[in-house]
């Protein structure tokens, strides 16, 4: 029987991982108050550590656990709760006790490790405040201490039900490893190893320092070992050639008598036993999953073969395989989903060290750590989320003085919530700080050089907020360690959209801030667009996709040998598949546009034919050493074949196309468009035509008059639950007396809407109108054209709307002119 | 550089014949759909869709420089090689056999070789009948990454 010293060591890995990171989870709860079951678990937790670590002689460890021991037991003595340099101290010793489990393999890093700091602080403390137990004085040189002691030990319930239902003898017995002659350590797990397969091995460990008897010198390596057996301790030491110490029997098989009394079986306590996990390499998952795929696709093939085949039992079988087939498909998708609480459990520890390094009092609250996500996507998002959360309480929160000074709580609350809607987690961190400062968000990004004064001027609120995203941003210089290692929340949003998903940071001064990211469940199936571009089909991810718009060549424009398409009185850039593909597309009718937008860029990319919505495998594509890709990868369709995914970013790079808001050319004939080909929308006032310029596209109801209401001087109108301001028109002559007005035509400026009362709709007028226009004419009038013998009043319609909302926030009585 | 003896697979390639050692292909696939991938290199004849594994097709003609364009087709008959990395497989017209090749029968590549050619052709295998030369799977590996 050969033991896989590999397994043993890797598993040894994995678990001393979870058993640190729920000891570290204690050592943090017990902050707030720690009863006798914290210390119980602590040190237990500890414990295992140490014994598993004598296994591989890690002496490092070993020395590190008993010193933290050690002194946690005497804190437990006192019965005192930990203070908080106690559990840093833990926490340090902890962090000490993830790395040399890390660096196991590398004697060199192993020996570069001076833990002895850390166990003098530990032991220092414990010497000074532990009470010298008067007994542990006295070394006694028989066993029979040691057996006294080890009688009393405590086995967990668990071992006694396990060595019960086989009817086993439930034995302790203590060996000495270090007298095992030519023995070696290899063996004596071999020989485990065997036992292990015929009986149980339910624990083993090298015993705790307090147990030991014999002076320090003789070598003396008391090894205990649980088992659950049918055979007795003599002969199972015997046959692994061990130096029995000790032994004794918690638990004796019950004769055959007594296996006659009716014996409950299948109770609760019986089931909880059994292990509800299992840990499996992510290679084989990932292996399980490509399989899974290739059955999908073969079903999906198989399926449409026997769509002419007439045997109809064979049709009920491979429907009835079907079924099966995507049964599969969906479990396993699920195996590679991991819980949240992966990444969230070590969140309260940065907040508890952020909070202290700023001194500052804050309290993590987690919600939907239960949600369950791709395992590579928790990767991914792990960084940014720490440093959203390091944000949070570092720019976030105030001092505990400012905030009880603000009518807060002292310690400030950063709630992280994690919600499931749509095939989307929408993770949430909000805290209770100050908020954001939108005057001082603004002058940092105009101070750093990342806007001009003028658009920082005269930017919203909301854009304000997007300058937080903007490279180079930050509202506190970087050099704290808290804020680390110089990620942005330009980096986080990047990372973020990667992964296909979003994020926004809200605000309220002195209320706290949010921010939400959202991102897709699964990375692996992405929702695409299937389009065909120069005769082959091609993919394009949902994501980036704007609109599908079907051209209408009159709006295809030449600018400087670029391409543009005239969108709702706005240039397009326009990328042709031939152009990005390289190939001759010639010849080939392109009625459509697919308008996508990405983070740089935002154009249209002239297709042939629209096939349909497809969810889609992403595999990666090489890049041939060459930096001139498209695609983001190959998309592996329903029917097998493959669509290359193209990639709206690279696409962008590749057409040269100019990055937003930068290309002046394109702005500039933007703005000639708009001028050329100006719309008026021509109506009538009773006895007078009016007509106005179109920027948005207006909406035009009838109205019934009714609902039209006057506030001293000024008409609203009740129009879908919304109370809109009318434009007041009484400036121009002969429109106020007469019949009432029933058409509304509802404009739109600053998210604002104002509503214009007509008695008519006549026309939309494409022609450029020739205006006339005197000195001393009212701003709110454009200039007045002639039209079929009779003169319009062009409104210039952004200054009324403008003129009218001031007098609107002006107080109606008192009013002062 | 050492000359293996051991056991190749041969396969024709348009005009010429190609060997590789048996121990580096993955397997064979015969009609198996390509899909052509613009804008990558001509030595790209497309990809392969093998059991859900995305592969790049290669006409080794167009590597070594014997063609300029690849011949694209729909359909070709595949060898995956075994290779670190992206997947990769060499399009194959025939394929013909494997034989066992001593070192008596191998050379090393011939000096007189072109550039493109030196860097791809590790040795020339002289059969009784037929030319074999045999590419580096690493120089054609790294070409893919």
């Amino acid at each position: 029987m050969q033991i896989n010293l590999r397994e043993v060591k890797e598993s040894f890995i994995a678990t001393s991982r979870d058993i640190l990171q729920k000891a570290e989870g204690l050592l943090l709860e017990m902050e707030r108050g720690a009863d006798a079951n914290h210390f119980a678990e602590l040190l237990r937790a500890i414990h295992t550590i140490k014994g598993n670590a004598g296994i591989f002689e890690l002496k490092p460890l070993i020395q590190l656990c008993h010193a933290f021991e050690t002194r946690f037991t005497a804190i437990q003595s006192r019965g005192e709760a930990p203070a908080t340099e106690v559990i840093d101290m833990g926490l340090t010793a902890i962090d000490r006790m993830r790395a040399v489990v890390a660096a196991m393999d590398d004697k060199d890093k192993l020996a570069g490790f001076k833990n002895g700091d850390i166990i003098a602080r530990l032991e220092n403390a414990a010497a000074q405040g532990a009470v010298p137990a008067a007994e542990d004085k006295a070394v006694d040189h028989t066993f029979d201490r040691l057996r006294d002691r080890t009688k009393k030990i405590r086995l967990p319930e668990k071992y006694f039900e396990i060595a019960r239902r086989g009817n086993h003898y439930l034995t302790f017995l203590v060996v000495d490893l270090a007298d095992q002659g030519e023995l070696s350590l290899a063996d004596f797990y071999a020989s485990l190893a065997a036992l292990n397969k015929v009986q149980g091995l339910l624990s083993l460990g090298v015993l705790r320092k307090d147990f030991r008897v014999a002076p320090e010198t003789t070598p003396f390596l008391p090894y205990f070992l649980i088992l659950s057996t049918t055979e007795r301790a003599e002969e199972i030491a015997a046959r692994l050639k061990l130096k029995l110490i000790l032994f004794h029997y918690f638990l004796e098989p019950k004769t055959s008598a007594d296996i006659r009394t009716p014996q409950k079986t299948g109770s609760p306590a019986n089931q909880h036993i059994r292990e509800t996990h299992l840990k499996v390499h992510l290679d084989l998952l990932n292996s399980l999953i490509d399989i899974t795929g290739e059955i999908v696709l073969t079903r999906n093939a198989l399926v449409r073969k026997m769509e002419s085949v007439a045997d109809q039992s064979l049709v009920a079988f491979t429907k009835k395989l079907s079924y099966l087939v995507t049964d599969l498909q969906d479990k396993v998708m699920r195996t590679r989903l991991q819980s949240l609480d992966a990444l969230f459990h070590r969140f309260p520890r940065l907040v508890r060290e952020t909070a202290l390094e700023t001194q500052k009092k804050a309290e993590l609250q987690i919600e939907g750590g239960d949600i369950e996500i791709d395992k590579a996507i928790i990767d991914e998002i792990a960084d940014p989320l720490v440093h959203i959360i390091r944000n949070a309480v570092d720019h976030g929160l105030e001092t505990p003085a400012e905030r009880v000074a603000a009518g807060k709580s002292e310690t400030g609350v950063v709630a992280l919530t994690a919600r499931s809607r749509e095939g989307n987690i929408v993770i949430r961190v909000a805290d209770d700080g100050r908020g954001l400062d939108i005057e001082k968000i603004r002058t940092t990004a105009v101070g750093k050089g990342l806007i001009t004064r003028e658009s920082a001027q005269t930017a919203t609120p909301q854009e304000i907020t997007e300058y937080l995203f903007l490279p180079g941003f930050s509202t506190k210089s970087e050099v704290t360690t808290i804020s680390g290692r110089g990620v942005g929340m330009d980096v986080v949003r990047t990372n973020i959209m990667k992964l296909g998903g979003s994020v926004e940071i809200t605000g309220e001064t002195g209320k706290g801030s949010t921010i939400v990211i959202v991102i897709p469940q699964t990375l692996s199936i992405l929702t695409c667009l299937l389009v065909e571009m120069c005769g082959a089909r091609f993919v394009i991810p949902q994501q980036n996709i704007v609109e599908v718009v079907t051209i209408d060549p009159a709006r295809l424009k030449n600018i400087q040998n670029k391409e543009a398409y005239e969108l709702r009185s706005r240039l397009l850039p326009i990328v042709s598949g031939s152009e990005i593909l390289e190939v001759d597309g010639m010849g080939l009718a392109t009625p459509y546009i697919v308008v996508v937008r990405t983070e740089k860029y935002h154009y249209g990319l002239k297709i042939q034919r629209v096939l349909e919505t497809e969810e889609v495998v992403v595999k990666p594509v090489p890049h041939f050493g060459q930096d001139r890709q498209v695609f983001a990868g190959a998309a592996i369709m329903g029917d097998g074949s493959i669509a290359p995914i193209l990639d709206a970013a690279l696409i962008g790079k590749q057409a040269q196309l100019q990055a937003n808001a930068e290309d002046k050319s394109l702005a500039r004939e933007t703005g000639k468009i708009a001028a050329q080909a100006a719309q008026y929308l021509l109506f009538r006032v009773r006895t007078r035509k009016i007509a106005f310029r179109i920027a948005s596209q207006p909406r035009i109801e009838s109205i019934d008059p009714e609902r039209i209401e006057t506030v001293v001087d000024r008409q609203v109108v009740h129009y879908r639950n919304e109370v809109i301001p009318i434009l007041p028109l009484d400036f121009i002559g002969s429109v106020r007396e007469g019949d009432p007005l029933t058409n509304l035509i509802i404009v739109q400026a600053d998210g604002r809407r104002y509503g214009i009362l007509a008695s008519e709709i006549l026309d939309i007028l494409s022609d450029e109108l020739v205006l006339r226009r005197e000195q001393g004419d009212r701003a709110e009038i454009e200039g007045y054209a002639i039209l079929d013998e009779e003169t319009v009043v062009v409104l210039d319609l952004e200054h009324l709307m403008r003129a009218t909302h001031a007098s609107l926030v002006r107080p109606v009585i008192g009013a002062v002119p | 550089m050492t000359i293996e003896t051991g056991e190749y697979l041969l396969w024709r390639s348009g005009e010429r014949s190609f060997g590789l050692e048996l121990a580096h292909c993955r397997e064979i696939v015969n009609g198996v759909s390509l899909t052509r991938l613009p804008r990558a290199p001509q030595f790209v004849l497309g990809l392969a869709n093998l059991r859900g594994n995305v592969i790049s097709v290669i006409d080794l003609e167009v590597l070594l420089g014997y063609k300029k364009t690849p011949e694209y087709k729909t359909e070709a008959n595949l060898i995956r090689l075994r290779s670190e990395g992206y997947p990769v497989a060499v399009a194959a017209d025939t394929i013909r056999d494997t034989v066992f090749l001593t070192a008596a029968e191998l050379e090393k590549a011939p000096a007189n070789l072109g550039d493109t050619e030196n860097n791809f052709i590790r040795l020339v295998a002289k059969l009784a009948d037929d030319i074999v030369l045999i590419p580096d799977l690493k120089s054609i590996a790294e070409k893919i990454q």
